[in-house]
């Protein structure tokens, strides 16, 4: 390991921020803020991925039950009337959106070559590591936390689909 | 025009069809690589294959890898759509005989415009803002 | 800061007007982040009296410039492809063979907002055998400074380079750059940007070969636009191109071009007898 990855410790937050503007524009057809930070609630969806190569760490995104259920609606482009998304596609989408997240936060960091399938889980992320970014993002009727750790990410105790389906609340905001 | 879209997330593989539908494809999806190479061995060659780059069994570059080895398959255009964009990420992929690479996140505009470049829109692009 | 429901309905019915972008509902501060500077540029305090000029001025540049902050994120590399195809096989082919001797090209790019039109020019020519090892100046001119800056950087998003370019050119021009990416130094070489506002006279800027003044024109009224025409025409090598957008012609508004069969593209050279 170069002395040069060694000592990388992670993507600047502003370069983060601009993935995340990406993201958000292309995927969620949203323009994002720095919101107010707000705790991970029990009942938040995390979906990780890790990163692994000379430079090893994981990237999480966590959001309410609601924004899931949002984001997967916006991405499967469903209708008013279309039904909502079963449990397996919300947590799918979320899946996604970390996929893509990791990857290009993975090309912000010297030694980090290999990007691991996203899982899925309930709650706060339960990783080892040092938080080495944190960014709390906001968009009309919506927050989420997108995290970046280094460290060598301990195995999530996870399941691939959430513990229970997202609150049924029609969440049927304007955008 | 027929189209492959190959990618573990079925969300993806939505937003990915909801495109080519709209430019009157036929698109068939496969979750993995294998699942790729079992559609092209079972049904009518597409025109074009949209391909992720990390899917677990096989992943896309071992799918495009296997394609281009095979003399039936050489009409078939190869994009790679993935989250990989590391330059030589990028470059790999060229090199194992893509045709084109589009980095997640993309816009459906993009998309189109990819599929513009390689000559795979079957109707003109009409008043499209560049 | 919330702009009002009338101000953001009239920009949304301008951008589409200009762009077919649809600016939808929930896009508010989306128009007030991008249009705060374009305010600030224009010396107005705030958005409301940047959309006031903006209605009693409809035709004029700070109305451009108010569509192009809104959309300039979808400008793409090689906008139309065919104009490009038509530079790289006809039109430099064609000057080159009367430019042997100075092994020169100068071209301008006159309404370049970011810089994708000037980048995109480069990287044709180094796709055209006929000038492999010529001298390239490309001057890339925007009435926007903000634009001249972006443009001299040549930096770009993720989003940004997904947009009309070619993945074998994106390998081999650029670099990553953080969250996006940059064009490589030898593309910076070949371009250079000021600010210029095509309504006045236009500094010395030295004769060129090839301009590029595509979609801009569509802003002004006939005299204006006659007026830049003109000008243009003095500033072009006497066998020069002029490049329009797709949808523009100069029939009705300047009886000094021909237009010349070039692909699809909008290409004009200056009639002989012309002034």
């Amino acid at each position: 390991m170069s002395a040069a990855v060694a000592a990388d410790p992670g993507p600047p937050v502003a370069e983060v921020w601009n993935v995340v503007e990406a993201v958000w524009e292309s995927l969620l057809e949203a323009w994002p803020s720095p919101a107010e930070p707000l705790a991970v609630e029990a009942d938040w969806l995390t979906a990780v991925v890790s990163v692994d190569g000379d430079w090893s760490g994981a990237v999480a995104l966590s959001c309410p039950p609601r924004t899931a259920l949002h984001m997967s609606r916006t991405m499967l482009d469903l209708a008013w009337d279309d039904p909502e998304p079963e449990p397996d596609d919300i947590a799918d989408a979320v899946r996604e959106v970390v996929n893509v997240l990791g990857g290009n936060v993975k090309a912000l960091v010297a030694g980090a070559r290999a990007l691991g399938p996203p899982v899925l889980a309930v709650g706060r992320p339960n990783l080892e590591g040092n938080l080495v970014a944190e960014l709390h993002v906001g968009w009309p009727g919506h927050a989420a936390r997108v995290g970046v750790w280094r460290g060598h990410p301990r195995p999530l105790t996870h399941t691939n689909t959430p513990a229970a389906p997202p609150a049924g609340r029609s969440a049927h905001s304007q955008n | 025009m027929r189209a492959l879209v190959i990618d573990d997330s079925k969300t993806m593989r939505r937003i990915v069809s909801r495109v080519l539908v709209g430019l009157a494809y036929e698109v068939v999806e496969a979750a993995d690589g294998q699942q790729a190479l079992d559609a092209l061995a079972a049904g009518p060659l597409p025109d074009l294959a949209c391909v992720d780059w990390n899917m677990p069994v096989m992943d896309g570059l071992a799918l495009v890898t296997q394609v281009r080895a095979n003399r039936d398959w050489r009409d078939i255009t190869l994009m790679m759509v993935t989250t990989e964009s590391e330059h030589s990420q990028i470059v790999r992929a060229l090199a194992a005989g893509a045709h084109e690479y589009l980095i997640k996140p993309f816009t459906a505009e993009a998309l189109r415009e990819k599929l513009d470049l390689l000559g795979l829109v079957p109707a003109p692009l009409a008043g499209t803002p560049a | 800061m919330t702009i009002a429901p009338e101000t953001f309905c009239f920009v949304r019915d301008l951008v589409r007007r200009e762009s077919a972008i649809v600016l939808s509902r929930g896009k508010e501060y989306l128009v007030e982040s991008r249009l705060l500077p374009v305010a600030r540029e224009e010396g107005l305090a705030d958005i409301e009296k940047l959309v006031e000029k903006v209605r009693q001025h409809p035709h004029s540049p700070v109305s451009r410039r108010l569509v192009e902050a809104l959309t300039t994120n979808e400008t793409s590399w090689f906008r139309d492809g065919d104009p490009f195809a038509a530079l790289r096989d006809t039109v430099v082919p064609d000057l080159a063979s009367s430019r042997r001797t100075t092994r020169r090209l100068r071209i301008w790019s006159a309404a370049c907002s970011s810089g994708q039109e000037a980048y995109s020019i480069a990287m044709t020519l180094l796709d055209t055998p006929a000038v492999a090892d010529w001298t390239i100046e490309i001057l890339g001119t925007d009435l926007s400074s903000v634009m001249v800056q972006r443009a001299r950087q040549g930096r770009y998003s993720q989003l940004e380079v997904n947009r009309g370019l070619p993945a074998s050119h994106l390998v081999r021009h650029f670099e990553r750059d953080g969250a996006g990416w940059r064009v490589n130094a030898q593309l910076r070489s070949m371009a250079r940007f000021s600010e210029l506002n095509l309504m006045r006279p236009f500094p010395t800027v030295g004769r060129f070969d090839v301009v590029f003044l595509r979609n801009v024109l569509i802003y002004f009224d006939v005299a204006t636009k006659r007026d830049i025409l003109h000008r243009v025409g003095q500033v072009l090598a006497s066998d020069g191109y002029l490049y329009l957008g797709a949808a523009e012609m100069t029939m009705g508004v300047d009886d000094a071009w021909e237009r010349v069969a070039a692909g699809r593209s909008s290409v004009y050279r200056r009639r002989k007898d012309a002034s």
